[in-house]
């Protein structure tokens, strides 16, 4: 039976449609990934597209114990760290930049945006052998660190581009507010403008979150010792060591995935209001 | 002694000067109202009182201290916003209770001055509330709430009213009247370019134009006796009439009085001898009284307030006199000329 909410809007239909095509393509491989995650290695082959006739639990411990616990380890220092540094230094970068422009220096503070978003530019393939030489030079190469400052570096543009956008419309009258309250300039961003910019600050938090748990270039150049590596570098060697062991590998595979897509679950709500704010007030 | 000094304050942005030497001085308990046309500095005096901006020149005393270079969370004063500029993110008693947090008072104390200011307007009911949850008319209680936690020595408004609707502006108005009263110590400067705002809740008025004072006085002095033709014209509604005095039929004021202002309540309409006679343009009749705009024969416009109801009619021609004391001329340089230098000459 058709929907009552279609009939009155028949114009919605391929709209719907189009949407519901959309969300197969994006959900199947993901129902495929689970499915076969708990099956054995000789099921896959024989029936990759049925449902497991019998539940194999026992390939996730397998997975785990085997390395994905370490890896997953290293992916969520990695991650965790990108996050913190890069909300951290976009919001004082920001505020920077909307306090100059409010005290009549927003031609300089236009200069250093315009910097700062330049960094979008650069594609990480470009930078990959001068980011190398320089982690070689400082003694970071093949460390946490060495993954954590590019991953940084490269999410640093479109995180200040968001999160000024929300903060330029904080009301100059909050500002004034809060001095005469006894804040410094500190405690405006701490009291006033993150409190208020939550939305853009999970939003940035997710993206980021997305893209440092699911980086692969930087992480099998920058890193060569095993225990050092990242969930996406890590299974690569999973791979190999487990030869044709599929149902493990793609327990791994579900391991490596979940966390971001509960993340995106988990902050749905604001994820959409904060990305939607941040291209009105752009 | 004074309880804020203003000497010869100058303020530039850039180049261009925008007060150009302020010399006040208000009375401790005093509700002082700046008043003026847009852009003519009211508001950026009062951000300089608050320290949210800097003086370029001159000096500001607090209670006898120049606070020039001291921060504005340490002049004692406290602001109410047009925009009430209440914490989005906090309630009602989070918002109130935010500067004393930041002041480091104990908790005690923070507790018993919210309960007080929350008392004296009514906000318990409001009090775990978010701003977006209240009507305009409670976010500015809020807002002038928490600005009585500080126990300032100065209360700052700014426009605090604009945001309102007419009901709710004559509400707060009173409140504010009463908040004055209640707090007899407090000083409150309030900026306002509503001159209805200005005549009931102020002790004085300083009228501000192009970045000077024009004069300072209680209201009643700045209605009866206005310094110059600005003031003259600025308090009042409608604006007085000012017209050069040889337009004035038998308009004989002395040699120094070159225009003569009359206020349209003061006009009344003549059978003999008027001082102008104008041809009727429009009329609004309110019921308690009847405003008239009309042309005189020289091209320029008055307008007349009559009490009552009156059969006037657009192009009737109407003959217009007033009692002579009533009567305010002003020099070339639009100075007021005395009231007995112009009886004397009549």
């Amino acid at each position: 039976m058709i929907p009552a909410a279609i009939l009155r809007h028949p114009g919605r239909l391929p709209v719907i449609t189009l949407l519901a095509l959309h969300t197969v393509i994006v959900a199947y491989p993901l129902f495929w990934m689970v499915s076969n995650s708990l099956k054995t290695t000789q099921e896959i082959y024989a029936a990759s597209w049925s449902l497991p006739t019998r539940w194999v639990f026992e390939n996730y411990a397998e997975a785990w114990v085997r390395g994905i616990s370490g890896y997953f380890m290293n992916s969520v220092i990695v991650t965790g760290s990108t996050i913190a540094l890069t909300l951290a230094i976009s919001a004082l970068a920001a505020f920077g930049m909307v306090r100059a422009e409010a005290s009549g220096i927003g031609r300089a503070a236009n200069v250093v945006f315009l910097a700062c978003i330049a960094g979008m530019l650069v594609a990480p393939q470009v930078a990959l052998v001068p980011l190398y030489k320089m982690m070689q030079t400082l003694g970071l190469h093949n460390s946490h660190l060495a993954l954590i400052l590019p991953y940084t570096a490269y999410r640093l543009p479109i995180t200040i581009l968001l999160v000024r956008a929300v903060f330029l419309a904080v009301p100059r009258d909050l500002d004034d507010c809060a001095n005469i309250d006894g804040c410094n300039s500190f405690q405006v961003l701490w009291h006033v403008y993150l409190p208020m910019s939550r939305s853009i600050l999970l939003t940035c938090a997710v993206l980021t979150a997305y893209y440092a748990w699911n980086e692969f270039l930087f992480a099998i150049i920058f890193i060569d010792s095993d225990r050092l590596k990242t969930i996406p570098a890590g299974l690569m060697n999973f791979r190999d060591a487990l030869m044709t062991d599929w149902g493990v590998l793609v327990a791994g595979l579900v391991i490596a995935a979940a966390p971001i897509i509960l993340l995106f679950i988990v902050a749905q709500r604001y994820f959409l209001s904060g990305f939607a704010t941040g291209a009105v007030k752009g | 002694m004074a309880q804020l000094t203003l000497t010869n304050v100058r303020k530039s942005f850039g180049s261009l000067e925008v007060l150009k030497g302020i010399d006040l001085s208000i009375e401790s308990g005093e509700l002082i109202v700046f008043v003026g046309p847009s852009g003519c500095g009211k508001s950026t005096l009062l951000r300089l009182i608050a320290g949210l901006d800097e003086i370029t020149e001159g000096t500001l005393e607090i209670e006898g201290r120049v606070v020039n270079d001291v921060p504005a969370a340490k002049r004692r004063i406290a602001m109410v916003f047009q925009s009430y500029a209440l914490y989005p993110h906090m309630t009602v008693r989070r918002n109130m209770a935010f500067g004393l947090k930041m002041s480091r008072l104990p908790r005690a104390e923070i507790e018993r001055r919210v309960a007080n200011a929350a008392t004296m307007l009514k906000l318990e009911p409001l009090m775990e509330r978010l701003p977006k949850q209240l009507s305009g008319g409670q976010r500015q209680r809020v807002a002038i709430g928490r600005a009585i936690t500080r126990e300032p020595a100065v209360f700052l408004f700014d426009e605090p009213l604009s945001n309102l609707d007419a009901a709710l502006r004559v509400a707060t108005r009173i409140e504010i009247a009463g908040l004055h009263e209640r707090l007899p110590a407090a000083t409150m400067i309030y900026v306002t370019h509503d001159q209805v705002e200005a005549m009931t809740l102020a002790d004085r008025i300083v009228v501000m134009n192009a970045g000077r004072i024009e004069q300072v006085g209680t209201p009643m002095e700045l209605y009866h006796r206005p310094a110059n033709e600005f003031v003259a014209q600025f308090i009042g509604s409608p604006a007085m009439n000012v017209l050069p005095a040889e337009e004035i039929a038998n308009g004989n004021f002395g040699p120094r009085a070159k225009t003569v202002g009359i206020r349209p309540e003061d006009l009344r309409l003549v059978d003999s001898e008027p001082l102008i006679t104008g041809k009727v343009l429009l009329v609004e009749q309110l019921g308690e009284v009847t405003l008239a705009y009309a042309r005189t024969e020289t091209g320029r416009s008055i307008s007349v307030k009559l009490p009552g109801d009156h059969a006037i009619a657009r192009d009737d021609v109407i003959s217009i006199g007033a009692p002579l004391e009533k009567v305010h001329c002003f020099d070339q340089d639009g100075l007021r000329v005395s009231q007995e230098e112009v009886l004397t000459e009549t």
